[in-house]
């Protein structure tokens, strides 16, 4: 069981702070990092973490829209926008020059290269574990491993028997490990997963892949007390977590800088509020028997809206939010306690509305927690 | 296709023309029959088979399959198109094997379940080489098993998938006009993206609970061949009783094969030879 850091924009020091925990590898973001950039980052962060995992996302999902630095990359081919997408033995030999940029980089493992596509069919998931397959034995001769990337639109899961069906094809695979990436088109950006039609299915998918494969669920935010329920191995978060819903419009963001908001990650909530909410709670004192030895940010940044001075606290911001989601990763060892931990947080939402709290944003209403509640006890029995 | 074809007087002006003695039937179908033919004095098996498209998949799968070497697979000699009047055929010379099928051994009854056992791993294993080559057999059913000596030995490699209708051999004949009665339920519910090895173990399970408990394990009291396919296509578990009779004889591996969806199955074939060797 293991955390990883997803890269995103100026990522590369957070490894290297204390207070984020000790997440044992990271997937790096050759759209926000160029293979220079990659290349010295990696350098020199090996001197201090030289255990740490690097897998290396090619990240070619939906490149048309927003390459970022992609086509600084030797994989990014100049036809990438002309080429037949559905074509399996294009996509082979991008997985074989991933393989060929993750040498040069010395990373320990990449993910297949995967598309987004119109249509999430049968002959989507069977060409995935095609490209997959192929890179796999390209990567192995090279002592790379290689994780089959798949993107489930949750739209898709509305039927039960797609989950039987998606984790029959993809455990076709020669890889020993999967990489999924759960798309959600309808979510906007902070807000939960509340698909309550498809996430029991999403959940039924994880638990059967995992039985046969190391599951890593990438792009995962609070979400990810689902997939540990469900029996993956890794997953992996960053600080970009409140863009981190995969969906188009994350490509179509034009907020290359990363600019953003400082939230409070409200672990026992599981959700993030404003400033004005955290000092709603503290008058509230919801804060008086917490202690913060386990995510010291937490404290410093109660301490600064507690004195008003307006110092920024967006750093801070990021690791609470990424010690939680360490913490929480390591807590959840198995399916009982993931679901044990949904039912305190629900029970914690109960405290909330008995306070008639109202929180600015109407989604964050507690509803989320709810619904993975029932997805786990739905998801778990199928 | 209007009537049968005559795919004896194919099979008898192709051996005249090659030069080969026609020996007489081994098995006829519909669309494709096997002869029994000599060239000198070794004796082979020739298959004919009606196809409808071109046989440039053909080709490729008979490339493939020639690069196999297995003890339990039967042997590709020779295989190629071949024009019989308006008819385009498509011809496998094949290794000739005298020990009978497997079909014709399980009408004296049920086998014992240690050489279940040993024709089961012995068919695993060839799972394992057909899986190396990325080979799916789609047609594993008593009819197709033959033996050299006491080896069990895998047939027909191919031949199903050039016909417009695959299921329509005389072993699902027996059992009710279009009943695969060894098909895998993805096959039947032509999901194709789901049809891999796992498909062959499906097939390979119902041929080896047939060999040990002398019927087909979806089969219950009441239920007719029919509906038993029926409730395999619909993905319903095997029934309560053939699971307990499975377990009981000390295959409980073949529960796990006979499971409707394939990712609930052995994901790779040394799964399911390991878990066939367990008692």
């Amino acid at each position: 069981m293991a955390a990883y850091l997803q890269q995103g924009h100026g990522s590369w020091g957070l490894l290297e702070e204390e207070d984020i925990g000790v997440y044992k590898g990271l997937v790096l973001s050759p759209v926000n990092d160029s293979p220079d950039g990659v290349r010295n980052g990696l350098a020199r962060l090996k001197e201090k973490r030289k255990e740490l995992e690097v897998i290396l996302d090619p990240q070619l999902y939906n490149p048309t829209i927003d390459k970022g630095r992609l086509n600084e990359w030797d994989y990014y081919s100049a036809d990438f926008e002309t080429a037949d997408h559905s074509d399996a033995s294009w996509w082979s030999a991008r997985g074989r020059e991933v393989v060929d940029n993750a040498l040069q980089l010395g990373v320990d493992a990449v993910c297949s290269p995967a598309l987004f596509p119109r249509e999430f069919s049968d002959e989507y998931y069977q060409l995935i574990v095609e490209v997959a397959d192929a890179t796999c034995a390209y990567a192995s001769k090279n002592n790379i491993e290689t994780l089959l990337t798949a993107i489930i639109c949750l739209k898709d899961l509305g039927n039960p028997a797609r989950a039987l069906q998606i984790a029959s094809i993809l455990s076709n695979t020669n890889c020993e490990r999967i990489y999924l990436t759960f798309l959600s088109e309808d979510v906007q950006t902070r807000e939960p997963l509340q698909d309550a039609a498809a996430l029991p299915t999403a959940v039924h998918l994880v638990r059967l892949l995992s039985q046969h494969l190391r599951v890593h669920v990438a792009f995962c935010a609070h979400d990810l007390v689902l997939w540990k329920f469900a029996g993956a191995t890794d997953i992996s978060t960053g600080k970009f977590f409140n863009l981190r819903r995969f969906s188009p419009g994350r490509w179509r963001d034009d907020d290359s800088t990363g600019r953003q908001v400082a939230y409070w990650n409200e672990g026992p909530l599981v959700t993030l509020l404003r400033d004005q909410e955290v000092l709603r709670l503290d008058r509230e004192h919801w804060f008086d028997e917490r202690s913060f030895t386990s995510n010291p940010a937490g404290e410093q940044i109660l301490s600064i809206l507690r004195g008003g001075t307006g110092n920024p606290w967006q750093k801070l911001s990021w690791l609470q939010y990424l010690r939680w989601a360490y913490n929480t990763d390591k807590l959840l060892s198995d399916a009982g306690k993931a679901e044990k931990a949904l039912e305190h947080w629900d029970g914690k939402w109960g405290e909330i509305r008995a306070k008639r709290i109202l929180f600015t944003d109407r989604f964050n209403n507690g509803d989320h927690v709810r619904i993975w509640l029932n997805a786990v006890r739905e998801g778990g029995v199928r | 296709m209007s009537g049968a074809p005559d795919l004896a007087a194919a099979a008898a002006a192709l051996c005249k023309q090659r030069n080969f003695e026609f020996c007489g039937d081994l098995g006829k179908g519909a669309f494709k029959s096997a002869y029994l033919a000599k060239t000198g004095n070794d004796a082979f098996a020739l298959k004919l088979a009606v196809v409808s498209g071109s046989p440039e998949r053909l080709i490729r799968e008979t490339a493939a399959l020639q690069g196999c070497s297995h003890p339990s697979i039967a042997r590709v000699l020779e295989a190629f198109p071949y024009q019989y009047e308006a008819l385009t055929m498509w011809v496998v010379m094949e290794e000739f094997l005298d020990g009978g099928t497997l079909e014709q051994h399980l009408k004296s009854g049920p086998l014992s379940p240690e050489m279940v056992r040993a024709i089961g791993l012995s068919l695993a294993e060839v799972l394992e080489h057909l899986h190396e080559r990325r080979l799916v057999h789609r047609d594993i059913k008593p009819a197709n098993i033959l033996f050299r000596g006491g080896v069990p030995v895998l047939t027909d490699f191919g031949i199903v998938r050039m016909l417009d209708q695959p299921s329509l051999t005389h072993a699902f004949l027996a059992m009710g006009p279009g009943t695969p009665a060894y098909a895998a339920p993805e096959q039947l519910t032509n999901e194709k993206a789901l049809i891999d090895w796992r498909t062959d173990q499906f097939g390979l399970a119902i041929v080896l609970s047939e060999c040990l408990t002398g019927h087909h394990p979806y089969l219950e009291t009441g239920r007719s061949i029919h509906e038993a396919i029926l409730a395999l296509s619909a993905k319903q578990e095997i029934p309560h009783s053939s699971r307990d009779e499975l377990v009981r004889l000390g295959f409980s591996s073949l529960v796990q094969a006979l499971k409707p969806w394939p990712i609930a199955r052995y994901r790779k074939p040394a799964h399911l030879i390991n878990a066939l060797k367990q008692t």
